[in-house]
């Protein structure tokens, strides 16, 4: 199981696994995309690169999320996959693959407005990296 | 999970947490004593501990009886921090700034509204844009941007949404001052350029209530309100305008505390000095977002008059749409308040907290200043909302505060498990309320049982006197993103 979703009162918490930070990026991702919408119903014909930096893993995490929070609301796309390579210690390049939200295929479940920092700690169980995240709905 | 967490009772609706550890200041939580062991279910209590270590904080880090689990501060909650060395900290005014409510009242009563309520519920909820993705007729320019950001409500009332004297039943005339355009990022910048006029989703909704229940005639009369009344209440902010400008600066916070070596239980209180630059700069970007709020509850309450004079064939005469009152539950203020005998000027979060003057107090519209402030408590869309009064014991206990609303009691899974297998838009209609929503999920997630009941709320906010119930309200129809 890559991620799986918890109980909070006022808004959203994931679980999400990786086996590498690069690889917990893009399970988050999708975990929150999951949230958003139904991911095997979003084509993946279009590609956004964008970038997310931070001095540590946890303001990596939130940048990268928070990045594909607004272009998800900027351009109205919604996501199917993500990649994610690491260009150094502070700074991991990034793809989004989906397409233009399409109101009549796409459902919206939740209007996300951000990855907050709330208890936010990376740790690492047996082989894994694992994090819980709070979105603000 | 509180259970670690000491609790001393101060009297049958206020709980003390003592000073422990780093906490600066106790803890205070307004709550009976069953709702006390429902709060202690979950983590808002640590949040209210975790406030409490904020530098400069004042008197006690305060919960309101709808606390819930947020993100950083609690939901509910509210900090006053000296305004001299002291903090501002972007999550405890929360990603939606300037989030609040308005309500507008009508000469109209339930008699003449029902047999066109479904054509009335219908014309809003396609007169003004709700749920995701769903940009406004209204397109900013930078220079509407200038403009919006200096003049507050004042530039919507010469653009011609809305009356001046709209203005007088605003928090602060409708104008936050201190704004500045080169202190918001482009990003904030492109997510709020079509949003204005637009209701969004999640808890937000304009709803049509009818006034069932007056409980203090004499302020009733000068807030205007008569049972059977139709009211309409209008719940949103500052859309993706106020979340990037929230998310943009919690990083800049989260820089300066690693600058000045500041440590917090949790960094999701990230803040900065209210003197340094980085709190100047978010003071400057906040009061943007504050002003855009404003605006936006001002476009949709004139978008509703106008969808009331189509259906009924009246005029604003006829009418009497008017404002009662417009209040933030998102914000930080400055004000001045007695903090242990000495006056002094704080900034007040209030994160999901509603501000209660009382009368006599100069910060409220002078029409009201004989009675107090009008505090608006919206509760779940199929029960009630409550209208109070703000009082001079709040400004005493809780720097002029009261509750923001009924306060979640289910995560939203929980509420989509109990939903399951019901039609909750036959059972609403069953109640005599009709609801349109953009997605049906919304509608599931915020179902009344997902809510503490508003009326347990506002009975403890009522007898702890932080503020006094005036008049009930009724949902009839309601609209959701």
């Amino acid at each position: 199981m890559d991620y799986e979703i918890l109980d909070h009162t006022a808004d959203i918490c994931v679980r999400v696994y990786g086996r590498s930070l690069d690889d917990l990026l893009r399970n988050a991702a999708r975990a929150m995309m999951e949230l958003i919408t139904d991911r095997e119903k979003v084509d993946p014909s279009q590609e956004i690169e964008f970038k997310a930096r931070g001095e540590t893993d946890e303001e990596i995490l939130v940048h990268w999320l928070d990045e594909i929070l607004f272009i998800h609301h900027v351009k109205k796309m919604v996501f199917r996959n993500f990649e994610s390579h690491p260009v150094s210690k502070t700074e991991i390049q990034g793809k989004a693959i989906g397409e233009n939200i399409d109101m009549e295929r796409h459902e919206i479940r939740l209007d996300i407005k951000a990855a907050t920092y709330h208890n936010l700690k990376i740790e690492r169980v047996d082989d894994r990296l694992k994090v819980d995240i709070v979105f603000d709905i | 999970m509180n259970e670690e967490i000491k609790l001393k009772k101060i009297h049958d609706y206020l709980w003390e947490i003592p000073k422990a550890g780093h906490m600066r200041v106790p803890g205070r939580v307004y709550a009976s004593e069953s709702m006390i062991k429902d709060i202690q279910k979950d983590r808002s209590l640590e949040q209210v501990v975790n406030v409490a270590h904020l530098p400069g904080i004042q008197k006690y880090s305060i919960a309101m009886p709808d606390i819930h689990w947020g993100y950083g501060f609690p939901i509910g909650g509210v900090a006053a921090m000296d305004a001299e060395e002291g903090v501002i900290s972007p999550g405890g005014v929360g990603y939606d700034i300037n989030c609040g409510v308005r309500l507008m009242k009508t000469h109209l009563n339930e008699e003449d509204v029902r047999p066109k309520l479904k054509e009335l519920i219908s014309e809003l909820f396609h007169r003004v844009p709700c749920g995701f993705g769903t940009g406004g007729k209204i397109k900013l320019s930078k220079g509407d941007y200038k403009s919006l950001i200096e003049k507050g409500t004042k530039w919507a009332i010469e653009k011609g949404w809305g009356e001046a004297e709209d203005l007088e039943r605003i928090e602060d005339h409708g104008t936050f001052h201190g704004g500045d355009p080169d202190a918001i990022s482009e990003r904030a910048y492109e997510r709020g350029k079509d949003e204005l006029g637009t209701l969004g989703s999640g808890n937000h909704f304009l709803e049509v209530d009818v006034v069932d229940r007056i409980y203090n005639s004499t302020v009733a009369d000068t807030f205007g309100l008569f049972k059977d009344q139709v009211c309409v209440q209008i719940h949103c902010g500052s859309r993706g305008f106020g979340h990037q400008i929230c998310t943009d600066y919690i990083d800049k916070m989260i820089s300066y505390m690693r600058r000045e070596g500041i440590n917090l239980p949790d960094k999701q209180l990230a803040c900065a000095h209210i003197k340094s630059n980085e709190g100047r700069d978010y003071l400057s970007a906040f009061a943007a977002a504050v002003n855009y709020a404003w605006i936006n509850r001002q476009i949709i309450m004139s978008s509703v008059r106008e969808v009331f004079y189509k259906v009924f064939k009246i005029g604003p005469m006829e009418l009497g749409g008017q404002l009662l009152y417009d209040v933030s539950h998102n914000i930080a203020k400055f004000e001045e308040h007695n903090v242990n005998g000495r006056i002094k000027r704080v900034c007040v979060h209030r994160k999901g907290a509603t501000r209660a003057f009382p009368k006599g107090h100069p910060l409220i519209p002078e029409i009201y200043r004989g009675v107090g402030q009008p505090v608006l408590i919206p509760g779940d869309m199929g029960r009630a909302s409550f209208i109070l009064v703000g009082t001079e014991t709040a400004l005493e206990e809780t720097f002029g505060t009261s509750c923001h609303g009924a306060g979640r009691m289910l995560s939203r899974n929980e509420a989509v498990r109990r939903a399951k297998g019901r039609d909750l838009f036959t059972e609403l209609e069953e109640k005599g309320i009709v609801i349109m929503a953009k997605g049906k999920r919304t509608v599931i997630e915020e179902m009344p049982e997902a809510y503490k009941y508003v009326e347990d709320v506002c009975d403890v906010v009522h007898n702890a006197e932080i503020a006094k119930k005036v008049a009930r309200l009724r949902p009839i129809g309601v609209i959701k993103g």
